[in-house]
């Protein structure tokens, strides 16, 4: 019964944001739902379901998946029975970047930080997208969890800055 | 930037703190008129770490993110994984699983109970409950072996049993720690001390809170009824009777009042579980070098200072392709910022501790005087010691 309650959420979505602007969507259980939306329909998917009671967000994931970077919003809708909704969308290797959620959400903009941080994402109009969790004197270009840079490497690259 | 306007960086760190962090603090004469974080001083880069090491490896590592909150890593990161593999695991081990999180949920409230004490400057109150804190402790250990990582969770199940004369001394412990905190309780109700550092300080409103995505006891204290055991129910929390704490004085005293609350909830939940507890195996044996079939998976779990999430992603292989983790002080970091506006600097200390960073013994406080580039440093015990003085001059 609750997977029917499921799939109305995943349809509504669809319907705001338009039928082919959705990539792909499962619900592998009770209370957990993946949806993939089109980079350019972002906002558009975040403020129907902010609308919609998704307006919690756990957190947001950044997986380097080879060819771009897969951004998941962890939405959450808050209460009794909730749903934590992770909506997906992939952008650029290079140049990679996505519209802040933070002016529908202000409590993203700590984890726009973190993801733009640790994968380079860039999140146009954040309000501040200063160093969170990398350290001042950390190297140039290094976004740690893109798998390019190994762990040798990074650590070469932190030893010579060492000797600055 | 106004003429009359000076801001106070505090912190970062301190070589026993557990997460340092850096607030720069804008004030007005003695009011605070914004605030902003840095982070990342302790960043180990864990989830990077995780991606070249086997599932079983990445239990050990996830254990050490946090000297507090160790079983609730574990917890959320070993049913993470077991949903990604289809592993059912025994009832029994569900009900130690919970019996640990929960004992764990009593000695993180009580160690912060006693830091907020000594926060306000009420070092007796401060002393007494950790002596109390002990006795905790002493469960932990007696179940685990361990004072801090208790290693219980595993993949499959549960390391260690809980022998029957092992759930009569858990149950006389019990009997003293809600003895105790009753009567903490009763104190923190009537006691001045507490009600004049607490009441109308460091509010946050239920719209911020919700705006901010605030999380666990901060959340609870301004009104906002959420907490995952309920709401998500995970191993055996959806048979168990117990209530939602909330608050809705949206300040520190709320907060005080929502732990102590919650230490009591977590007394009768340990009290059920060793009541309810079926017998059987208490682990379903995996290959330490198991493969984990191509997925993705959300796991959540309440620890003692929120929600906590861990997203894994594996293809199929030994080592997960992405172990992400969010701990939920970073959910709060965002709220404290709201707190601290309008307030007094002799309540950054109080206020910071709320959310229960454990942040409070930020090494130096440095003070600048923009205009005349005046410069002086306090240390935290300093500025906590102004907080007290302060209040004694002025109420």
């Amino acid at each position: 019964m609750e997977r029917e309650d499921h799939v109305k959420i995943v349809e509504a979505l669809k319907l705001d944001i338009g039928d082919e602007n959705v990539i792909n969507w499962k619900i592998p259980r009770a209370r957990r739902i993946f949806v993939t939306v089109k980079a350019d329909k972002l906002i558009d998917a975040v403020k129907h379901l902010a609308e919609n009671g998704f307006g919690h967000v756990t957190t947001i994931s950044g997986v380097d998946v080879g060819d771009g970077i897969e951004v998941v919003y962890h939405l959450t809708r808050r209460g009794r029975e909730s749903i934590t909704l992770s909506l997906k969308v992939k952008t650029d290797m290079k140049n990679s970047s996505l519209p802040t959620i933070s002016g529908i959400i202000p409590g993203a903009s700590i984890y726009e930080r973190e993801v733009h941080d640790l994968l380079g994402v860039n999140f146009k109009e954040h309000p501040n997208l200063a160093p969170l969790v990398i350290p001042d004197n950390w190297p140039e270009g290094i976004r740690p969890l893109l798998k390019k840079w190994k762990v040798e490497e990074i650590r070469k690259r932190l030893a010579e800055n060492e000797g600055d | 930037m106004k003429e009359t306007e000076f801001i106070i960086p505090v912190g970062p760190q301190h070589p026993a703190l557990k997460e340092p962090e850096k607030f720069l603090i804008k004030v007005d004469g003695e009011y605070v008129v914004d605030a902003d974080v840095r982070m990342g001083y302790n960043h180990r880069g864990i989830e990077k770490a995780m991606e070249s090491r086997t599932y079983l490896q990445g239990l050990y590592l996830v254990e050490r993110i946090c000297g507090i909150c160790s079983c609730a890593h574990t917890t959320c990161y070993t049913q993470c994984i077991e949903e990604a593999m289809g592993l059912e695991i025994p009832e029994r081990a569900k009900y130690i699983r919970v019996i640990t999180a929960e004992l764990e949920r009593i000695h993180s409230h009580l160690l912060w109970l006693g830091i907020a004490a000594h926060e306000v400057g009420f070092d007796t109150l401060f002393f007494y409950i950790w002596r109390d804190r002990e006795v905790v402790m002493d469960l932990l250990e007696l179940i685990s072996g361990n004072r801090v990582h208790y290693a219980m969770p595993t993949i499959g199940g549960v390391r260690r049993d809980i022998p029957p004369e092992k759930v009569n001394e858990i149950k006389k412990g019990c009997n003293v720690l809600e003895k105790r905190t009753k009567y903490y309780k009763e104190l923190i109700l009537n006691e001045k001390t507490i009600h004049n550092r607490g009441d109308g300080v460091g509010v946050l409103t239920p719209k911020e809170a919700v705006a901010l995505c605030t999380v666990g006891p901060v959340a609870r204290a301004s009104g906002i009824n959420t907490d995952v055991r309920a709401d998500d129910p995970y191993l055996v929390y959806d048979e168990i009777p117990f209530n939602v704490i909330t608050y809705d004085g949206c300040d520190v005293t709320s907060r005080i009042l929502v732990r102590v609350d919650e230490v009591l909830e977590s007394i009768n939940i340990v009290r059920y579980c060793l009541d309810h507890m079926p017998d059987g195996p208490i682990r379903k044996v995996v290959s330490p070098l198991m493969r984990v079939p191509e997925a993705e998976v959300v796991s959540l779990v309440e620890a003692p200072r929120g929600e906590l999430i861990h997203y894994t992603r594996s293809n199929g292989g030994m080592k997960p392709y992405r172990h992400k983790v969010r701990a939920p002080t970073l959910g709060n970091i965002l709220a404290v910022c709201e707190m601290l506006k309008g307030g007094y600097i002799a309540d950054v200390p109080i206020v910071i501790a709320g959310i229960d960073p454990c942040l409070c013994c930020a090494d130096r406080i440095a003070f600048v005087d923009v205009n005349t580039d005046k410069r002086w440093v306090w240390t935290d015990e300093q500025l906590r010691r102004y907080g007290v003085k302060w209040y004694q001059q002025n109420s």
